[in-house]
């Protein structure tokens, strides 16, 4: 072997530890954060790392990122539309969908409006077996709403879409706040339910 | 001096009135003349016999051996009918008897005759007669009829006093038929003004609060809703103050409410949104898919299934708002056509969503979002009084026409 390719490599294996170090780090640090997780989630979730649900993404991208499809309001909050993010391909399902909740919170990068509150913050999110994931929000995923059905239909189907779309374990969302699960959003939607994704008020391509 | 003349006055014209009522004792009645309509309609359970009547006469109705007798207090002259005979074994012939200041019809039954109950609907005033099939449940008979129960003393109109009382068979005396204080159709409508005390809901650019909007437009539509329609309407809050979504429903509930109308302001980060929305229940199809379709093909005003809306077709099923979702698309759907069109505003369409406050209303039940506070233009319309009035204006309108389409369907009108 010739010297550079020899640097080359131990570059990588450097690179690579950093980045384990840090993931590791990371999800420390949400795991300190979070409270005991509820107890219909207990029963039947994933806890993140888990072997047995961890599996490889839909498609490979290059490096240790992956593409995912966000979707915001369209400007006349009629609709949803697409805004595509890269997320770090992390070992599971359920970091990769808290890391596209933060994305889908800290809003669009184009002309598209948000639908959640930026000062809301994901939790945690678990994955039971049946393919219901549960995203915990903070309080302030409920005081910073907006509001109105229009408000609430598009902050609750952006998320569910999202997550549906994007990781193909998660067949419905349930949505948790502190923990708890809430009778409604703002007095709406009922969110003692779960979720299915309703992909018919996401705008078509030609549409776009 | 003056007081006293005054005085002597008034007891004059009194006194004439008095007179003016003496002689002319039944002043109600002769307003009907020309203007008494009489329809027959017959059902699976038995035959519907509607009369209608521009103001409320004094009535009687009892039931002889093998006749309904239904006594009106006066000579109703424009009564379509002398006699009319029935090809039907529940009602077989219709015959009047009119007397100088008492009419009788008579509604002489067949052998499958079971019971026969009655009933009154307003605006305007028709008394019901329900001849049911022997064997029939009384009371659940025609599609929506109300258990007959013994109405209070001042429902009950006075016996004419009068000539010719019908011959009676010795060995059966005649029962006298009450009217329910429950009749079918539109009767009673529940407003909810959406949110309320410390829960605010919305809040628009200059700060205008959805909950005070709401309680205004509420309020708006209880004096039109019951000046127009002469309906009774309840409110699940006439003032400023916070009622949990399942107390609002219940409310609703308990009234036995025949409409449950859940009027919201609309709100969204999106600024550009504006103009309304109405929304019913969503359902999904699931596990309780069959169900759901049995409960649509069965529900309580007969209404065929509309055809699929756009919008959200989510999770859970409810089953107590599942029975009227016919019903209630069709109710959004006249009144999402009359705001668009009274507010000049782009339609959004209607939509279902599983809205809480929805769930367990056992009646048609809606939810309008009447503009976007969020919207600055819209929400200084919504400041303005006028504005309200056409909002208000036009659900009543929409619940004017589907009051109607429901009293044709029950073969009321």
């Amino acid at each position: 072997m010739k010297l550079p390719d020899r640097t080359l490599l131990f570059g990588a294996i450097g690179l690579s530890v950093i980045l384990i170090v840090v993931a590791l780090l990371w999800r420390m640090d949400s795991r300190l954060a979070a409270t005991p997780p509820p107890a219909p989630a207990a029963e039947q979730a994933e806890s993140p790392g888990t072997p047995a649900l961890s599996r490889a993404p839909a498609e490979i991208p290059e490096g240790n990122q992956r593409e995912v499809t966000l979707f915001f309001q369209s400007p006349d909050g009629e609709e949803l539309r697409e805004e595509k993010r890269k997320i770090f391909l992390t070992e599971t399902v359920t970091d990769q969908a808290r890391q596209t909740v933060r994305e889908l919170i800290d809003g669009p990068q184009g002309d598209l409006v948000p639908t959640l509150p930026p000062e809301a913050e994901v939790r945690e999110v678990y994955l039971a077996a049946d393919g219901t994931a549960y995203v915990d929000f903070s309080q302030a995923f409920v005081e910073g709403h907006v509001g109105g059905s229009s408000g609430e239909i598009s902050a609750v189907f952006s998320l569910v879409d999202t997550l549906a779309f994007n990781f193909p374990e998660i067949k419905r969302v349930k949505i948790l706040v502190e923990g708890e699960e809430r009778a409604t959003l703002k007095q709406h939607l009922d969110l003692t339910r779960t979720f299915l994704p309703d992909m018919s008020i996401v705008a078509r391509d030609e549409e776009r | 001096m003056t007081t006293l003349r005054r005085n002597l006055r008034r007891r004059a014209a009194l006194l004439v009135l008095a007179g003016l009522l003496a002689v002319s004792p039944l002043p109600a009645l002769d307003l009907g003349e020309g203007e008494v309509a009489l329809r027959f309609q017959s059902t699976p359970q038995g035959t519907r016999v509607v009369l209608e009547f521009p103001s409320r006469p004094a009535y009687q109705v009892l039931r002889e051996r093998d006749r309904v007798v239904l006594t009106l207090q006066g000579s109703f002259r424009s009564i379509p009918y002398k006699s009319k005979k029935f090809d039907d074994p529940i009602l077989e012939r219709f015959k009047l008897d009119r007397g100088s200041r008492q009419t009788d019809l008579l509604f002489f039954t067949g052998a499958e005759f079971g019971s026969v109950s009655s009933f009154e609907m307003t605006s305007p005033f028709r008394l019901v007669l329900d001849f049911q099939r022997r064997g029939a449940v009384p009371g659940a008979a025609p599609p929506g009829a109300g258990t007959p129960v013994p109405s209070a003393g001042e429902t009950q109109p006075p016996r004419a006093p009068g000539a010719e009382p019908p011959s009676v068979p010795p060995e059966q005396a005649p029962e006298v038929i009450p009217v329910p204080t429950k009749p079918p159709g539109i009767q009673v409508i529940v407003v909810d003004a959406g949110h309320g005390g410390s829960e605010t809901g919305a809040t628009g650019p200059t700060g205008l609060l959805e909950k005070d909007v709401t309680l205004d437009v509420a309020k708006r539509l209880q004096a039109g809703l019951s000046r127009k329609l002469g309906v009774q309407v309840i409110l699940t809050r006439d003032d400023d103050r916070q009622v949990s979504l399942d107390e609002r429903t219940a409310i609703a509930n308990h009234e036995r409410a025949d409409l449950f109308l859940s009027v919201h302001v609309n709100a969204s980060l999106a600024k550009e949104a504006r103009g309304a929305e109405t929304y019913f229940l969503s359902t999904q199809a699931t596990d309780d898919e069959s169900r759901a379709i049995a409960a649509l093909e069965n529900n309580s005003l007969g209404v065929e299934t509309p055809p699929a809306s756009s919008g959200l077709g989510l999770v859970l099923w409810d089953l107590a708002q599942s029975q009227y979702l016919a019903e209630s698309s069709q109710l959004a759907e006249t009144i999402q056509q009359n705001l668009n069109e009274a507010l000049r505003i782009e339609s959004r369409g209607i939509k279902q969503a599983p809205f809480r406050v929805l769930m367990g209303a056992t009646m048609p039940a809606v939810l309008v979002e009447i503009g976007f506070i969020t919207n600055g233009e819209e929400e200084s319309r919504l400041k303005d009084g006028a504005y309200r009035d056409r909002i208000a204006g036009a659900i009543i309108e929409s619940v004017a026409a589907f009051k109607e389409r429901a009293e044709k369907q029950l073969g009321l009108r």
